[in-house]
């Protein structure tokens, strides 16, 4: 009896010795890997920055089930990297907007891991808003930061809430600057340069949707994304960012990779015993499959050239949302024969 | 007489399957040890590794020709360990 609960706990020692020792080892080999990539990335003139994430579904045996089958458990890294030459850099061209490498990899036959997808995404795109006076200018370079003049009224807006994918708090954030004079003024203060006239600049309007407009006009075009905005219970919101996120999943809050997983896993295990008058012959056989469903989101507005594609309703852009479904299958099969002579 | 007897061949018996039980588990646990120790060693090596690559792997130089698609062509300096010592849980 004391015997049988010293050797579980002894067992359940192994396992987690084990299993530590090797979530521990394919971490820091998926971080070290993921900050390599990202530099390779970065040494492209084109990108300057490289931004790289690596999902590896890892096969992790468990000493305490009776076949030693475990389970796949996800090692993710994820690395930005930006190269000092291109800090200031601009992106000018569809080529050298700021973009994120998406690899999953899992466990094949043998052990061995294999790739099994490669995403590449744009993290901001290229809006562009005509009707923009010197004044109001002001106001877009402290909101957006990377703003050309285009010449004639017209800037081009490099806007991280138009990427293939955005993030539901910074676009909120973003649309709160747009449409809140004071936070405006807080945030300013903050961040610009001293000798910058915050109260000033944010008392500017930029196109609608503003702080006096919560109207879109596709016309001179604006943040869609602030459009039809209100408040309610002291809080602002935002209709159209709300749909576009009511898209990617309930409670969803950035696109890309969602944390959701579903788990398939499938097990057939089978011992056949033989016993004849000289020998007793055990035969085991196992199979496993292991089925890991992730959801990757992005948001499909981009032209070719890097541009948002244009609606005349803000709601609209939630059309652009797409779900695409990835799965991560993992087998293996297990095989042990023992002959004990009598 | 008898009863005596018979108590101190039970007993006897147990020690043996205690011991031969003992052994086994001591064989397990150490055997758990050592493959604990060689994986943390891994960690070292490993490290040890990166740090060693870390001048090559940041003096790529600019490019304007990399392929986001294609894997290869993003692979960084990549950390060899062919070279790390393999397990030997008897050593």
């Amino acid at each position: 009896m004391e015997l049988a609960v010293f050797g579980t706990i002894f067992l359940t020692l192994l396992t987690a010795m084990v299993a530590y020792g090797l979530k521990y080892n394919y971490n820091q080999r998926a971080q070290m890997l993921a900050f390599r990539r990202a530099m390779t990335i970065a040494s492209d003139k084109n990108y300057g920055s490289g931004s790289y994430m690596l999902i590896q579904d890892r096969h992790i045996p468990d000493p305490t089930d009776a076949f030693g089958i475990g389970s796949i458990s996800p090692f993710v890294a994820s690395a930005s990297v930006t190269r000092d030459p291109e800090m200031d850099a601009v992106p000018a061209d569809a080529a050298s907007l700021p973009t994120t490498v998406v690899d999953m990899e899992v466990t094949g036959v043998g052990g061995e891991i294999e790739p099994l997808a490669r995403i590449a995404v744009k993290n901001a795109g290229f809006r562009t808003e005509s009707g923009v006076s010197d004044d109001m200018r002001e106001k877009y370079d402290l909101i957006y930061s990377d703003v050309v003049d285009e010449g004639g009224g017209n800037v081009r807006i490099i806007d991280s809430c138009v990427g293939e994918i955005i993030d539901h708090s910074a676009c909120y954030q973003q649309a709160v600057k747009i449409v809140d004079t004071d936070l405006c003024t807080r945030d300013c203060q903050i961040t610009a340069t001293s000798g910058t006239d915050c109260n000033a600049i944010c008392a500017r309007r930029m196109n609608p949707p503003n702080q006096d407009s919560a109207a879109y006009n596709p016309a001179t075009g604006g943040a869609w994304y602030a459009a039809n905005w209100y408040v309610e219970n002291g809080r602002y919101v935002f209709p159209a960012l709300n749909e576009v996120f009511s898209r990617v999943g309930s409670n969803a809050s950035s696109m890309g990779m969602q944390a959701d997983t579903q788990t398939h896993a499938i097990r057939s295990t089978q011992i056949r015993k033989i016993e004849t008058t000289a020998r007793i012959v055990t035969e085991e056989n196992a199979a496993w499959e292991d089925n890991n469903l992730r959801q990757f989101v992005t948001f499909n507005n981009l032209q070719s050239n890097g541009y948002q594609v244009n609606h005349d309703d803000p709601m609209d852009y939630a059309d652009a949302v797409e779900v695409q479904d990835i799965n991560s299958r993992s087998t293996g099969e297990v095989h042990q024969t023992m002959t004990t002579p009598k | 007489m008898m009863t005596t007897r018979t108590r101190q061949t039970e007993a006897g018996q147990s020690t043996l399957e205690l011991t031969a039980a003992l052994i086994v588990l001591m064989i397990l646990l150490v055997g758990a040890a050592k493959i604990f120790v060689w994986l943390n060693e891994r960690m070292a090596y490993r490290q040890s590794e990166y740090e060693r690559t870390r001048v090559q792997a940041g003096s790529v130089a600019f490019t304007s020709s990399i392929d986001l698609t294609n894997a290869e062509q993003t692979k960084g300096v990549e950390i060899d360990e062919s070279s790390n010592p393999p397990l030997n849980i008897f050593n």
